[in-house]
């Protein structure tokens, strides 16, 4: 079962910054538009006032009748962002003029304020000569200068904005990336704790923000330590409150065996094979309370294992009997209920199977019992996925829930294959 | 054999005690350390030890038996089922190790894999004509079987096990009986009288004022 990949801290707060600069860079355009745009026009209107007194004074100097269209020395081409006109009142005509400036008066009367042309293409100031109250001065400033001194500055103050904010992402995610370093130190001390040596206890927090994470690792530590504690007194107290007497009872059972007369011993063999399955329902629950401690692996062989274990009736054959890194105790468990299981359902005869690939082992045990309908097994494969134990779960008996227990101890996991005949269990950990 | 078994649990203990005599052992039965102290000098061929018992351990003891230089085989058998119980029980000095619940058939297959170490790997023990089978509990003079009373066999069994030692007469005594039986003065040298006459004079060895002796073959 593969886990999505989860978002991260890093590159999701990195994504935030990028956006904030991009609207940043926005926003403070529209500053500019707003705020300096206003500046550049008293700055232009003040050029242009200015300009226009020059040209005044210039132009009052000389004599009435004169007509000037000036020229612009060397170069025709020449773009006039700044153009005069000496308007005659009466015919409404420039009298002399720039040399970019029209030969039609912009304006035909003076004006007391700054005032834009009628197609917008000027902005207008006038100015009426003392000797010659017929005439007046206009100067027009090209608009178009001041859309190109109103681009520049948003254009600047957005790249710089937007500069800043991608230094300040680099600068931040570097930045993220350090502070998250001691979050990354805690998570491999939190991989090697151990609850029940105090001594493994994480000690990473550098921040402020992990101390509340390693006080709730600690507690949570405590927490599990006492569980583990308490269970391990209950399963040794169980362990010997519980074999013992079962021992007796066997061993009574063989002696009365022994000596009971032949009419009895029917009742009493079936006793004794209760009292057999009793005691190995018995092993298998104080192993399963054993198999969330860690393994204690060594190199056994399955032959070995299954030695001491007597199956009236199933013919056990196993192949390719290579040595296999488990721990003994409790792979032993869950074989002795698999095959317990095996011959519960008529099985004659179990096949064990041992594969290695790529650093897993796979026990394969398949017998020629009863089998199991497909339905049936489904519902098996769905509980044994999402670790559904409970009676609802169709999981019945406790061996397959155990030898799924011992493999999710190992690191690896149970599988239920389809077989044409029989049932077929593979036991899959990884080799060491 | 004759076995010193120590198991609190009364009834597994009886139950121990009554299969292993079925089974042509002689078997003294301690519930207790304080009781088995008093007989731990008794030439038994096995003990069977629990590791818990109501006044201690039956394996730190085990280890204080060892230290004192007995060489007894001892079996311990024990609800403790860890990797590292049956470690420290090997560790003390137990030659073997079951934990609880086992079948006492399997009990005394162990019992007689002791027997063998005792003696050797060999199946039969041959001395001259006479071949004696510890495990299926037979005899042959001359490849000939001969039928034995259990009290000859214990004692036969007894020598055989101690093959080149001499066994004293109360040794002897107490290996056919236990500790809470009675036998007549003369019994044991009746029983050798009688394996003797089965068996071959040359068979059972007389130290005079000490006991007997199998000989070495």
């Amino acid at each position: 079962m593969t886990v999505p990949p989860m978002p991260s801290i890093r590159r999701r707060l990195a994504a935030s910054l990028l956006w904030i600069s991009l609207l940043a860079s926005c926003l403070t355009g529209l500053m500019i538009w707003e705020v300096i745009g206003h500046e550049i026009d008293e700055q232009m209107d003040q050029k242009l006032t200015e300009s226009a007194e020059i040209i005044h004074n210039l132009l009052a100097t000389l004599p009435e009748n004169s007509h000037i269209i000036a020229k612009t020395p060397g170069d025709e081409e020449y773009e006039e962002h700044l153009i005069w006109q000496v308007v005659d009142t009466a015919s409404s005509r420039a009298l002399s003029r720039s040399h970019n400036a029209p030969e039609q008066a912009l304006q035909t009367s003076i004006s007391h304020e700054l005032t834009d042309s009628p197609d917008r293409h000027w902005r207008l100031i006038t100015i009426g000569f003392k000797k010659s109250p017929d005439r007046f001065l206009l100067v027009a400033q090209s608009t178009k200068e001041r859309d190109e001194a109103y681009s520049a500055a948003i254009l600047y103050a957005a790249l710089i904005s937007l500069l800043a904010g991608l230094v300040s992402v680099v600068l931040l995610t570097w930045q993220i990336r350090r502070e998250l370093e001691p979050l990354a130190r805690l998570s491999e001390q939190v991989k090697s704790y151990d609850p029940l040596r105090p001594e493994t206890l994480p000690r990473a927090a550098t921040r402020a923000e992990l101390q509340p994470i390693e006080q709730a690792i600690h507690e949570l530590g405590q927490r599990l330590a006492q569980r583990v504690i308490s269970e391990r007194a209950f399963t040794s107290h169980a362990a010997h409150a519980l074999r013992t007497p079962v021992a007796g009872i066997d061993a009574q059972l063989a002696i009365a065996l022994k000596e009971a007369p032949e009419a009895l011993r029917p009742r009493l063999i079936r006793a004794r094979q209760a009292a057999s399955r009793l005691s190995r329902v018995m092993q298998a629950l104080l192993a399963m309370f054993r198999s969330g401690i860690d393994p204690q692996r060594r190199t056994v062989r399955v032959a070995e294992l299954l030695t001491p274990l007597t199956f009236n009736e199933l013919k056990i054959d196993i192949s390719d009997d290579e040595p296999l890194s488990a721990d003994p105790d409790l792979l032993i468990a869950a074989l002795l209920n698999l095959l317990d299981n095996a011959q519960r359902h008529h099985a004659r005869k179990i096949k064990l199977e041992l594969t290695k690939n790529a650093g897993w082992t796979r026990l394969r045990l398949h017998d020629d019992g009863e089998g199991c309908p497909p339905e049936r097994l489904e519902q098996l494969r769905r509980a044994l996925t999402t670790q559904d134990y409970s009676t609802d779960s169709g999981l019945k008996g406790l061996g397959l829930i155990l030898a799924d227990l011992v493999m999710r101890a190992h690191g690896g996991h149970m599988e239920l294959p389809n077989v044409a005949q029989g049932f077929c269990v593979d036991l899959n950990w990884p080799c060491a | 054999m004759r076995l010193l078994l120590l198991e609190d649990d009364i009834t597994l203990g009886e139950a121990l005690r009554d299969y292993l005599r079925s089974e042509g052992h002689l078997v003294d039965w301690c519930t207790t350390l304080a009781q088995a102290r008093a007989f731990i000098r008794e030439p038994y061929d096995a003990w069977l030890f629990d590791w818990n018992l109501p006044d201690g351990s039956g394996v730190d003891w085990l280890k204080s038996l060892r230290v004192k230089g007995l060489k007894v085989p001892a079996l311990v058998l024990t609800a403790r089922d860890l990797l590292g119980d049956r470690i420290q029980g090997l560790d003390s000095g137990a030659d073997d190790f079951m934990v609880k619940p086992f079948a006492p058939e399997e009990l005394c297959a162990r019992l007689r894999a002791i027997a063998r170490r005792l003696i050797g790997s060999a199946q039969r023990k041959t001395f001259g004509p006479v071949q004696v089978d510890l495990t299926a509990k037979a005899v042959w003079r001359d490849g000939q079987s001969v039928e034995l009373t259990a009290r000859e066999w214990t004692i036969l069994e007894a020598l055989v096990l101690r093959t080149g030692r001499i066994v004293s007469r109360d040794d002897l005594e107490a290996l056919v009986l236990g500790f809470d039986s009675e036998l007549a003065s003369n019994a044991i040298e009746v029983h050798i009288f009688k394996l003797r006459h089965k068996l071959g004079k040359a068979l059972i060895e007389t130290v005079r004022g000490l006991g007997y002796r199998m000989p070495a073959t």
